[in-house]
């Protein structure tokens, strides 16, 4: 019985990228008006992606959704009307469809820009709210057993704080 | 509550148990004894009757016994005691015993220990002497009470003609304390003077010899002789010879104190031979009966030693170089061989021991078994020390201000020689049981030592009518709770910058007389006297000490032990209750009564409750101020927290919005 041939591994995986690659290039012919207004459209969010040093690149994801909220409308308008090259140029060209798309993706840095100022702002009333339960509580124990019940906190509450100030000098160096 | 001195002033009269009136401006010299001082006496109900009163000296341990057995049935020619008391004594400013007795209608026979006087003939001695003392010897005896103060300077004659004499008391100090060393027989002679104990009826009856003898010469047989030479000439050569073979004295006269000096004890006249003498029966002169003579000398410290008894005097006062002496062969050997005694050689065996007593601690122990092997009839010796066993709780009494005295006896006690003393006397005794008794407890009481035991507890233990020496309250003459509750209550009067109300000697006596307190009365009082718990002990005794004495009201004592338990009251933790207690402290300090105050310290849980609350608030208190500066830490790098916080926040939030808009959107365009 004769073995039929066998193409090496590397010519497969070639062939599947030269596939994919022609899939590819063929659906973005297809949509390609729909891509240059997303290029265009996301560019706030590109630049984003590449500005924001964080791993996690939360500020990315901050513009990116209401950056594309901004270019939905225009996308959707030309799915439904005219989804071609003219209609795209025209829409990329459009003034209001910049302030739209820009609008919705400067939204979207002002909401990264602001939220941590009002959680820092949140977080502190909760602690404050916190330790003035517990300088309530300290007070009540005063009234009860006298000054003498503070007798070893202070050395205490120094420990504390040296210790925390260490894990934090950790998680910054982290 | 009375003072002390509130009722009398100086010159004036005070009064014993509203029967007999007492003139400190009056006293009458010739009648002091060494111990006591004699002053003007009158009955309020009979004024005629020749009265005098002798006030005690404070410190002496008081004959209260002997008062009791002689008050209804005093014999006839003796003097009789009438009553005794405490009484105020403003010369003093303090409360003293005072004896009412009758008075001697006579002086003194013979006025000092020097002093000498017109002898006595033999029909003076027989009518004037004997025929009125027998009775009052035979009397004790039947009472079992011994006299013990037979001397001539405490005989008195009857009245002016001087013809008849009576015996003078025995009652103001130790009995047989201030007798001469000539008037004593040998064993009473080697004891120390405060520790001769009652005694028996052969030591009266020996001191009756001997006064007989300073009767018939005038004189004291040996008025000047070195008390050690003389007991040694009585112990080699008798107590006649020692006595009398230096005095003229007749022959009937003669064989009478060969028969009451005699220093055997089967050979002493008793007062039936004495009443035969005086019948006229006469017996042919006895010589008397001397130890056994040894061969050769024993040699210690450079002394020669011919008999047993003489040795047994060498071992008391040569304790220190005794020891290896008894441990050397060589005295195994004299015994044997020189003085030929195996009886005696067995009973040290017994009793002594040498061979097994080796090291260095037990060394005393054997010479004072040694001793009591040699003559168990003699005085317990330790270190210098010779006592009586009934004659201990007078030598403590005298000893408590000499810290040597206190140290030997401290020894004396945890040796526990008084069982090894009892078991070896040869004659029988009938106080045993007794002296085995009191002497078991008091090692225990030395090595404690705290207030309450110690030499202080000994002191009461074998003094039951010793008034409290406390500094504190010696100057009320403290017999009782009663007393003492009294005395306590003035010493709060003026207590000074730093009060005590419990001191050893106080603790002590009322660990003794109050027979309600145990031993975990006087525990607190082991603790230093800052702490709450020795401050508590002292309320627990003084309360228990009111209710025994069943005073309802001390108040100048119940408001400073208020002031006393201020402190504990502070150690109080919880506020609220430390200003409860304040409150109730001052106002149960107010009541006079020290139960008042006790029952707010009685629940001992209260503190313990307190203090672990104090201590897991304590806890609490540190634990918050950790969470505190935690958050305070946390509050300050709020911003660092929040920026990744807000971030995530800010991500979320747009892509919610971001799909809520989409999705409207979506729903616009398409339906």
């Amino acid at each position: 019985m004769t073995d039929f041939p066998t193409m090496p591994r590397s010519a497969q995986s070639t062939a599947s990228k030269v596939i994919g690659g022609v899939i590819v290039v063929g659906v973005c012919v297809w949509v390609l008006p729909t891509v240059l207004v997303l290029v265009v459209g996301m560019a706030p969010t590109i630049v984003a992606f590449f500005t924001d040093r964080r791993r996690e690149k939360y500020a990315a994801f901050c513009v990116g959704f209401m950056n594309l909220l901004g270019v939905l409308p225009v996308a959707l308008g030309m799915w439904t009307r005219d989804h071609s090259m003219d209609s795209a140029m025209r829409n990329v060209t459009n003034i209001f469809n910049w302030f739209m798309m820009y609008g919705a993706a400067a939204i979207g840095y002002g909401l990264y820009s602001v939220t941590p100022a009002i959680v820092a702002f949140v977080l502190r009333l909760q602690i404050e709210r916190r330790i003035g339960k517990m300088q309530g509580y300290q007070q009540e124990l005063i009234d009860e057993w006298g000054e003498g019940v503070t007798e070893g906190a202070k050395t205490d509450h120094d420990k504390a704080a040296q210790d925390a100030a260490a894990a934090l000098d950790d998680n910054d160096k982290k | 509550m009375a003072d002390a001195g509130s009722n009398v002033n100086v010159g004036g009269a005070v009064t014993l148990d509203g029967r007999f009136d007492i003139f400190p401006s009056s006293p009458l010299p010739q009648y002091d004894s060494p111990a006591a001082k004699a002053f003007m006496a009158q009955s309020k109900r009979d004024p005629d009757d020749s009265l005098l009163a002798m006030i005690l000296d404070w410190r002496a341990p008081p004959q209260i016994d002997m008062m009791s057995a002689l008050r209804n049935f005093t014999p006839a020619s003796m003097v009789r005691v009438i009553e005794w008391g405490v009484v105020p004594w403003a010369p003093e400013n303090r409360r003293l015993m005072a004896v009412v007795m009758e008075r001697p209608g006579g002086d003194r026979v013979m006025a000092g220990p020097k002093a000498t006087f017109d002898p006595f003939d033999e029909g003076m001695i027989v009518k004037g002497v004997l025929m009125p003392l027998l009775p009052v010897i035979r009397d004790l005896q039947a009472r079992g009470q011994t006299h013990r103060n037979i001397r001539p300077t405490n005989l008195f004659f009857t009245d002016s003609q001087n013809k008849q004499i009576i015996l003078g008391e025995c009652y103001t100090a130790p009995p047989g304390m201030y007798q001469p060393y000539w008037a004593e027989p040998i064993e009473s002679h080697m004891t120390d003077p405060a520790a001769r104990g009652r005694g028996r009826l052969f030591d009266d009856i020996y001191s009756l010899g001997a006064t007989i003898l300073a009767l018939a010469i005038g004189r004291a047989p040996v008025p000047d002789g070195d008390p050690h030479q003389l007991l040694l000439n009585k112990i080699n050569y008798g107590s006649y010879a020692a006595l009398a073979a230096q005095h003229r004295v007749s022959l009937p006269i003669a064989e009478l104190l060969r028969g009451l000096l005699s220093d055997d004890l089967k050979e002493r006249w008793t007062i039936r031979e004495v009443e035969l003498w005086m019948g006229g029966r006469r017996l042919s002169p006895k010589q008397p009966k001397l130890p056994k003579r040894a061969t050769r000398p024993f040699e210690l410290a450079g002394r020669e030693y011919f008999n047993a008894r003489a040795l047994a005097l060498g071992f008391g006062t040569e304790w220190r170089n005794a020891s290896p002496a008894i441990r050397s062969a060589a005295f195994d050997t004299w015994l044997k061989r020189s003085l030929s005694e195996e009886t005696l050689v067995e009973r040290i065996a017994k009793i002594a021991n040498p061979a097994t007593s080796k090291d260095s601690g037990e060394g005393e122990r054997l010479v004072a078994r040694t001793s009591i092997a040699l003559i168990p009839s003699a005085p317990l010796r330790f270190k210098g020390l010779a006592l009586m066993l009934d004659g201990i709780g007078d030598l403590v009494a005298s000893s408590l201000d000499n810290a040597e005295r206190r140290g030997i006896l401290s020894e004396l006690f945890q040796a526990r020689l008084a069982p090894v003393w009892l078991a070896g006397q040869i004659e029988p005794r009938s106080d045993t049981a007794r002296w085995q008794q009191a002497f078991e407890k008091a090692p225990q009481y030395i090595i404690s030592g705290t207030a309450g035991y110690g030499m202080e507890r000994c002191l009461y233990e074998l003094n039951a009518h010793l008034p409290c020496l406390s500094p504190i309250v010696d100057r009320f003459y403290v017999t009782n709770m009663a007393e003492m509750i009294w005395a306590l209550n003035d010493y709060a009067r003026n207590p000074g910058l730093a009060p005590k109300l419990i001191d050893r000697h106080v603790a002590a006596f009322c660990a003794v007389r109050c027979k309600q307190m145990s031993d975990q009365w006087l525990r607190p009082l082991g603790d230093s006297e800052q702490t709450s718990s020795y401050k508590i002990g002292v309320l627990k005794i003084i309360a228990l000490v009111q209710q025994v004495s069943k005073i309802e009201q001390a108040p100048d004592l119940t408001k400073l032990l208020a002031e006393m338990l201020k402190p504990v009251v502070d150690g109080f933790h919880n506020l609220k209750q430390r200003k409860k207690m304040h409150q109730d402290l001052e106002a149960a300090g107010k009541t006079g009564k020290s139960a008042e105050i006790l029952a707010l310290f009685n629940d001992i849980q209260v503190i313990d409750r307190d203090e672990k609350a104090y201590q897991s608030a304590q806890a609490s208190y540190q634990k918050t101020a950790t969470q505190i500066s935690l958050l305070h830490i946390d509050a300050s790098n709020a911003h660092h927290h929040a920026k990744e916080m807000g971030e995530q926040v800010a991500a979320i939030a747009s892509g919610s919005i971001a799909t809520l808009v989409a999705s409207i959107v979506f729903l616009v365009y398409f339906i």
